[in-house]
């Protein structure tokens, strides 16, 4: 209980702001940076944008998070 | 399909018009047996294309360690050589529908298997970043940056049940006409996504959507035309 009483506390306003003020990351900065000069995108930057094309997200009766996000 | 855009000198149209030609001569009696004909001809054409890049993969993945560059060589080659083909509607005279997935990576050793799909079930491949975060919330990436964050206290199945409270529920068993409009509207926010962020464009162009119904053939709801490079 102590927990949800603290998430209570955070207001709806503070959460906004909070999101609001969230900048661009670093790698973000560096991965644009390098596809200018490059004109492509380093190997990491594409797997992080993009995922492991061998991935699917699946929606259904049969579908599972836990699955998906599965942590190996 | 999705992932790799081509086999060299095949290319994806004629390998599919080889299959079902090959499938009808040998009277084939369902979906999944055309499905599991169509993996062993693409294999056989994609390990021959792509024979030295492939070897270099499997060598690489097989290092105990790898350097910097190694590793991003891996990384460049299972992005480039990855992918997968989804193969569903209905087969000679059946008129149950149903769908297959096939997977297809560089350090795969033999041909892939197919896997039937859960029938009420959806799936999107090719970007499943943006998806993912549109229906869940969050990708894989955010996941994992959470779980080792070191700020979170439970397990990732704590994780995933907190995502699932939070998750667009999709919608089931919709009529054909607003099953088309979802699977339209699915497609369009991936790529409008990918081209107002600082993700790579790599989704695009028009859309082409086409419906199997139980009832009736294959038949086209959206294709370009012939002479759309043209105009």
């Amino acid at each position: 209980m102590t927990a949800l009483k603290e998430t209570n506390t955070v207001g709806v306003d503070q959460i906004r702001e909070c999101l609001e003020s969230l900048g661009e990351a670093e790698w973000v900065r560096e991965m644009i940076e390098y596809y200018r000069e490059n004109g492509r995108f380093r190997p990491e930057d594409v797997r992080r944008l993009l995922g492991d094309p061998t991935q699917s997200v699946e929606i259904g009766p049969s579908a599972s998070l836990p699955k998906f996000f599965a942590v190996s | 399909m999705w992932g790799l855009g081509s086999l060299g000198d095949l290319s994806y149209r004629t390998l599919i018009a080889d299959v079902a030609d090959e499938a009808s001569a040998a009277n084939i009696p369902n979906i999944g047996e055309v499905s599991s004909l169509f993996a062993l001809r693409f294999w056989s054409q994609y390990e021959k294309t792509f024979q030295a890049a492939l070897a270099r993969a499997r060598d690489l993945n097989s290092k105990p360690a790898r350097t910097q560059d190694e590793t991003n060589e891996l990384l460049s080659l299972l992005q480039a050589l990855s992918g997968g083909f989804c193969i569903g509607g209905r087969w000679g005279s059946s008129r149950q529908p149903s769908a297959f997935e096939i997977l297809f990576y560089p350090t795969l050793t033999t041909a892939p298997t197919t896997a039937a799909l859960a029938s009420g079930s959806t799936k999107f491949w090719g970007v499943p970043n943006l998806i993912s975060r549109l229906l869940y919330g969050i990708d894989e990436q955010l996941f994992r940056a959470i779980l080792a964050s070191g700020k979170w206290t439970g397990g990732h199945k704590d994780l995933g049940d907190l995502v699932s409270n939070c998750m667009l529920a999709q919608p089931k068993d919709l009529p054909l006409r607003e099953a088309i409009d979802w699977v339209y509207a699915s497609i369009y926010t991936t790529i409008k996504g990918l081209k107002f962020s600082h993700l790579a464009p790599v989704c695009g162009g028009p859309i082409e959507v086409a419906v199997i119904s139980s009832d009736r053939p294959f038949r086209w709801v959206r294709h370009k035309r012939l002479d759309e490079a043209i105009s």
